[in-house]
């Protein structure tokens, strides 16, 4: 046996030290500075464990190995968060306000326009970086603002980015209220953010939220089939949360499951971060290109609200478009806070949620408008 | 470029095209399905994703 082997010190390469310091890095802002401590401390661990030299858990058998298989490359992990998620989302907000699904449409520009972007910059044109079309696809799926769906579509591209996305995808989340309150300011008039919108009621009937799962999967499986799998676990979530007869299981997927996969999930992107395949200029190209997904998303979702702001005789604050990204709820918090700044008795949280939980059906749409389109333009 | 730009057009029309579907079916939903006259509506927790 060579002696490299015996001790891991005399095997790390600067390489790994980096990478180490990065996962200290995320545990250290996780745990520190609060940011997104549930997602950052296991990815920053999995960063950790991958890079730690003779350590052996990405080799063949190893546990970040077992569970990127299992979990990633079979897409498992991110479907049961999406029972999770949906069993936590209160869809509420959305059917007393059906206009605001356009509003989560027009957000998900912002993957088009990332998209459009990496695409220049590598096979497209310029040919600066290596992004493929495929690369350019799951690079714009980050505009999704939605992690399980990075996740889902990235890994079935195959993207050989696929751990740098992700983790962008997580980061950039933490990073919203952050991207969106200069734009915000800088697409809105002082009397747009102003306008109150007055609190409505709630006026949708049990049977109205039970059926809008199902009838969801529905519409969204036979107009976008690739998203099957998202929208039904994320409604089948909802379902159980709505059906009020499942209140056990609801509270399962709300907690143990969603704790359990979010371990596991974090631990594995964490673990799909080998310095070899990390550090590279694309990964902060990739980063960049984050930032660019989030803007435009939230600048097409404001653009969209003045639209809406003119067409509805100037009833509806185009503040709330830049919910229409997914991350679900900060978006909707940011948008409060913007409005409040501008006028304090301008509450817009509940139609800000409105636009939210639209833009998290929206980037599932999205993921699979991009699956079943790539085989007829790649 | 150009297949890219037919792509983002198709990716934003297939978006559009299913939302409205839903909005359709939210409408039609909420409307055949009134809270009945003088009933608490349900109200439930906010969630978190």
């Amino acid at each position: 046996m060579p002696e490299r082997e015996l001790l891991g010190v005399l095997a790390l390469t600067w390489q790994a030290a980096v990478m180490l310091g990065i996962g200290g890095l995320l545990i250290y802002l996780g745990i520190a500075k609060a940011v997104e401590p549930v997602l950052l401390v296991p990815i920053g661990t999995g960063i950790i464990l991958a890079n730690m030299p003779l350590g052996g858990l990405t080799d063949a058998g190893g546990l970040l190995a077992v569970l990127r298989a299992a979990g990633i490359d079979t897409e498992l992990f991110p479907l049961l968060i999406f029972i999770g998620v949906g069993a936590m989302i209160d869809f509420g907000s959305l059917l007393e306000r059906p206009y605001t699904v356009f509003l989560g449409a027009a957000a998900q520009f912002g993957i088009f326009g990332a998209f459009f972007l990496a695409y220049f910059l590598g096979d497209g044109a310029l040919h600066l970086f290596d992004f493929s079309f495929k690369d350019a696809v799951s690079i714009g799926i980050i505009g999704s603002a939605d992690g399980p769906t990075s996740i889902y579509v990235a890994t079935i591209l195959g993207s050989k980015y696929a751990a740098s996305i992700v983790v962008a995808a997580y980061s950039y989340m933490a990073l919203v209220p952050i991207i969106q309150p200069p734009i915000m300011r800088a697409l809105t008039t002082e009397t747009e953010r102003r306008l109150v919108m007055p609190a409505r009621a709630p006026n949708v009937s049990p049977r109205t939220r039970v059926l809008f799962p199902i009838v969801t999967i529905v519409v969204v499986g036979l107009m976008a089939p690739k998203a099957t799998p998202l929208i039904g676990t994320l409604m089948f979530g909802n379902l159980m949360r709505e059906s009020g007869v499942l209140e056990r299981l609801s509270q399962a997927a709300q907690n143990e499951l969603a704790n359990i996969v979010t371990i596991l999930l974090g631990l594995t992107v964490g673990g799909m971060m080998a310095a070899q395949d990390f550090l590279r200029p694309e990964t902060i190209v990739i980063y960049v290109m984050g930032v660019v997904a989030f803007a435009v998303g939230t600048a097409a979702g404001v653009i969209f609200g003045k639209v809406m702001y003119v067409a509805s005789g100037k009833r509806i604050n185009p503040l709330i478009g830049a919910a229409g990204i997914s991350a679900f709820p900060m978006c909707a918090r940011v948008v409060q806070k913007v409005g409040l700044e501008a006028n304090p008795h301008n509450h817009l949280l509940m139609h800000a949620a409105g636009a939210n939980t639209a833009g998290q059906i929206a980037s599932v749409v999205a993921g699979g408008a991009v699956l079943a389109l790539v085989p007829f333009f790649a | 470029m150009l297949n890219a730009t037919w792509f983002v057009l198709a990716g934003m029309a297939i978006v559009f095209g299913t939302l409205s579907l839903l909005i359709l079916a939210m409408i039609a939903l909420n409307r055949w399905l009134r809270p009945e006259p003088g009933a608490k509506a349900r109200t439930t927790r906010a969630g978190h994703a």
